[in-house]
């Protein structure tokens, strides 16, 4: 079990140092002159050459690189050129209300997507199973920055249910309508994937012979379908963490929420690179790390996976 | 229900159909079969409409359309200046600029469409070669081209995107290209699992041994089995890649400005829902029928060419 | 009239020596290592020109694998394998491909041997191309191979599922002709088939045999089919050779226990009142991770004595052309025709 930890984890730095040699790169790959932005319109050449030598572009890109890496080592993530202060710590404050949200999202997944999947396979072919089809097909389909103003515009607009947007006291009445909509599109996966698993567990030999000895449907169902086929889209649900964290961009916009993907949004309208390849790389981070967790918590569970 | 028996893509398969009271079998053709089946599956089949009418409309375009998706009418707004609501001249309204909403819709599907396929086509391409290659060489080349692919697949696709295009300049080439570079990894991965598995089997093996190139075993022996899953995938990586470039174009990230894309219909939109709703809902009931339909599509295609299909995330 | 019998010394195609495959297991992700598979332990036999050798044994005996590492489908661990006095366990790829024409196989699934998606005729001419033959030539190439197996030039355009097992198994002889080789390794390659089938395989392999001066190298469990189509049989237990010899020794002396228990398994249409008293065999084949000491076979040997419990027979020479591995078995004298 330990070799295998350790080799994930050696898998996962190898991964983590290729994400930030890209962010580098694409970084790097910026047409204009980052020392004039930041200097400001009407500065000075000198001016601009001294910022120019502070920040380091003047060194040849292996150096830089060398440097990059270095820095990243120690967590600083350079300088927002829009606000002045640290990437990172810009990030982590607006933290907080991102994963708010990111959790929000994961929990509608779950919550809608796993009931009307379960639905769905209860009767296959019934008016519930194509009721929750249909439901499932939709939301894979709908853009969700489209569904999030439909919702804005009947739920809080035209009916004043919920709050147009933005962040307030309380605050999950406000975060409501934008987790709802970043979930929906993870439900109908969910319902999808978890119809067709349980599908096809019920149809397996030994459930079979459980319904001919009598098991009554609802113990099949719930005692022996349900748990295996549930188990993968926990770590599923897991891994949407993980992306969520990294911005959930649209729907910060779409609602007017202050969280990490809005900033990061500002920060294209104005190339503040800094800050948006910082929150790219935190966000791959997020990623990764969910990643790991995921199937370091599936070779717990299953030991052939430890035997690879 | 077609998956026993000989493969439909065989190309000599042939099904007796009996037909009823002692009629002689009519022998079918695999299109037969496969338009047989596409009848017995409603929402497939409404799905395959729409995709058919997408690409008439893509095609013939500015033929269709009313009038020009750019010219600013000017009685194309109201004598305060808003956008007129559907009716008449304009059977969808127009939008603040005073342009036909219906001629930009249709001009937009050209658009999607294109970017759809043209970056879903690279995907797959890149996807394909990749996950081929690394699976049938096998050793360091598979070990770095994975690699490679979780290094990629370790970005938010989105948030990249909208970064790369940041970077490189928004337009319609940069929006494929960047799509299409973060999207293959989804399909390399599925290739390299199903060519692990192709390539234990036994005819392989025997091809091999026979002295054939790996060139020749992989294109012309994995690859035709790898056909079915590829048009799958493909056309569910069309449905996909819509919504991302739709995202893009909402994000004002997307083709730049006077190019009609239904994403940016929608931002446009947006900010004049207080009096204009049908600026924002329309343009979304079309993409929403457009994913739809290639999302019908492609599940029938993978009920139909290969059950065994793996699911892709 | 087959050149064994014929009593005329033919060229050695194909000498194996001290064969070795041996499979690391990886027990638990802690140590690396844990056990080796010796799936093949030491297999020493040769082929001559023309000659059917049969390779027989229960499953579990390392027969297939010999084949493949003869083939090098899979590297051998140790010992050599020497055709054209070259050793091809140890050949490069360039050498490899070339090798590749003098020794081909033909393989037990006849369903999953030729690919579906091919046209007969498409997997018969890659044979063909390996041999070099022209673009405008191939097709009639591929006419004359498969009539040379009894199938009409017409069959070229069908696909495999279009044809049934004993059809398959004559194209992948087809396929494996094709480049001209002159050994032929049959995996099992009549096992899958029903046994009137079999019997028309069995033949066209040996009339292709005679009229090619093919050598075949045949693998089966089946006795009986070893006994219709060999000329020599070597009888493998547990990754070695356990006894080797021609027809008439293995099947009407037979020296080693094991070979008498699995002649004893083979059904004979014989009155009961004939029936010899039969040694039935108890227990399975043991895991070759770790095979018992001395005689592999001592545990299920009814007559395994002290010493097979303690030394590793060596396969000896216990009469002309006859070797056995099996304390119990007495030596052929020093002077005597091989």
């Amino acid at each position: 079990m330990m070799a295998y930890l350790l080799r994930r984890l050696g898998w996962m730095f190898v991964i983590l140092f290729g994400v930030a040699t890209v962010t580098f790169f694409v970084a790097y790959m910026v047409p204009g002159d980052p020392a004039r932005m930041i200097a400001g319109p009407g500065a000075s050449a000198a001016t601009i050459d001294s910022i120019r030598h502070q920040l380091g572009l003047d060194q040849p890109i292996a150096r830089q690189y060398l440097d990059y890496m270095g820095r990243l080592a120690s967590g600083n993530l350079g300088i927002s050129f829009l606000h002045r202060v640290p990437v990172l710590t810009a990030i982590f404050q607006r933290l907080g209300t991102t994963a708010l949200i990111a959790l929000g999202g994961v929990f509608w997944e779950l919550a809608i997507g796993i009931p009307v999947g379960i639905a769905a396979a209860w009767k296959p072919k019934s008016i519930l199973d194509r009721a929750g089809t249909a439901f499932a097909l939709l939301g894979l389909s709908a853009p969700p920055f489209w569904l999030g103003l439909l919702l804005l515009y009947y739920l809080a607009f035209q009916h004043s249910i919920f709050p147009l947007g933005g962040v307030g006291h309380p605050l999950l009445w406000y975060l409501i309508l934008p987790t709802f909509t970043l979930g929906i599109g993870g439900a109908a996966w969910y319902t999808r994937m978890l119809r067709s698993s349980m599908l096809e567990i019920l149809r397996s030999p030994y459930m079979q012979m459980a319904r001919a000895k009598g098991m009554p449907s609802r113990i099949l169902l719930f005692r022996h379908a349900m748990p295996n086929a549930v188990i993968p889209l926990i770590t599923m649900a897991g891994m949407d963490l993980g992306y969520f964290l990294g911005g959930v961009l649209i729907i910060e916009v779409v609602f007017g929420i202050p969280g990490v993907g809005q900033q990061a949004w500002q920060a294209v309208q104005v190339l503040d690179i800094p800050m948006i390849m910082g929150t790219v790389l935190i966000a791959a981070v997020f990623i990764v790390l969910m990643n790991v967790i995921v199937d370091m918590s599936y070779a717990m569970f299953d030991p052939r996976i430890r035997y690879r | 229900m077609l998956s026993s028996g000989p493969e439909l893509s065989d190309r000599s398969a042939v099904a007796p159909v009996s037909g009823t009271r002692g009629e002689p079998p009519v022998m079918l053709s695999r299109w037969s079969l496969l338009y047989r089946s596409l009848l017995h599956d409603p929402p497939a089949f409404a799905g395959a409409v729409v995709v058919l009418a997408l690409l008439i409309v893509a095609v013939f375009g500015p033929l269709l359309a009313p009038h020009s998706p750019y010219t600013g009418f000017g009685n194309g707004l109201s004598k305060i200046g808003a956008p007129l609501p559907p009716g008449g001249r304009f059977p969808l309204g127009t939008d603040p600029n005073g342009r036909d909403v219906l001629s930009r819709l249709i001009f937009g599907a050209r658009i999607s469409l294109t970017i759809g396929v043209a970056a879903n086509g690279l995907a797959t391409l890149i996807g394909l070669l990749v996950g081929l290659l690394a699976a049938y060489i096998g050793g360091w080349v598979d070990t770095i081209l994975m690699r490679l692919t979780d290094v990629v697949m370790a970005f938010p696709i989105l948030l990249f995107a909208i970064a790369l295009i940041a970077v490189t300049g928004p337009s319609e080439t940069n929006v494929i290209l960047v799509i299409a570079f973060l999207y293959w990894t989804y399909v390399a991965r599925v290739i390299h699992g199903m060519v692990l598995s192709l390539k234990e089997r036994e005819f392989v093996t025997a091809t091999r041994t026979l002295g054939i190139s790996g060139r020749r075993i992989m294109f012309r022996h994995i690859l035709p089995h790898l056909v079915p899953a590829l048009i799958v995938y493909f056309t569910l990586g069309v449905a996909s890649t819509i919504l991302i470039e739709a995202s893009l174009s909402y994000i004002g990230i997307g083709v730049p400005v006077p190019i009609p894309s239904w994403g940016q219909m929608i931002a446009q939109g947006q900010d004049y829902y207080q009096i204009a709703p049908w600026l924002f809902i329309f343009p979304g009931i079309a993409l929403v029928a457009t994913v739809l339909a290639f999302n019908l599509v492609g599940d029938w295609l993978r009920d139909v060419l290969d059950p065994t299909t793996p699911q892709r995330r | 009239m087959r050149t064994a019998e014929r009593g005329v010394q033919s060229p050695t195609l194909v000498r194996v020596e001290d064969l070795k495959v041996h499979f690391p297991v990886r027990r638990s992700a802690f140590g690396r290592k844990s056990g080796v598979v010796r799936a093949v332990d030491g297999v020493s036999f040769q082929l001559s020109a023309g000659d059917v050798l049969g390779l027989a044994g229960e499953s579990g005996s390392g027969k297939t694998t010999v084949a493949r590492a003869m083939l090098r489908i899979i590297d051998p661990t140790g010992g050599r394998v020497l055709m054209d006095s070259m050793d091809i366990s140890k050949l490069g790829r360039a050498e490899l491909k070339r090798f590749r024409r003098r020794m081909q196989m033909v393989y037990q699934d006849p369903y999953d041997s030729l690919n579906p998606r091919l046209k007969i005729g498409t997997t018969l001419e890659e044979a063909l191309m390996v041999r070099g033959v022209r673009p405008s030539e191939r097709t009639n190439g591929v006419r004359l191979l498969l009539e040379r197996v009894g199938l009409s030039g017409a069959y070229a355009l069908r696909y495999p599922h279009e044809l049934s097992g004993g059809q398959r198994q004559r194209v992948s002889i087809a396929r494996a002709l094709g480049v001209e080789p002159s050994v032929i390794v049959c995996d099992e390659a009549v096992s899958s088939l029903d046994v009137s089938v079999r019997a028309q395989i069995l033949n066209l392999l040996r009339d292709l045999q005679e009229t090619e001066r093919l050598s075949l190298l045949f693998i089966s469990h089946d006795l009986s089919t070893l006994r219709f189509i060999a000329d020599r049989v070597a009888i493998m237990y547990l990754g070695q050779v356990v006894e080797i010899g021609g027809r008439e020794d293995i099947f009407d002396r037979p020296l080693h226990p094991y070979t008498l228990a699995l002649l004893a398994a083979v059904p004979e249409p014989v009155p009961r009142s004939q029936r010899r008293p039969v040694t039935r065999l108890t227990g399975e084949v043991p895991s070759a991770l770790q095979p018992p000491p001395g005689c592999r076979f001592h545990p299920r040997c009814p007559i395994a004595q002290d010493i097979c419990r303690e030394v590793v027979p060596e396969l000896r020479r216990k009469a002309a052309g006859h070797l056995a591995a099996c304390h119990l078995a007495p030596d052929a004298p020093a002077i005597g025709v091989p």
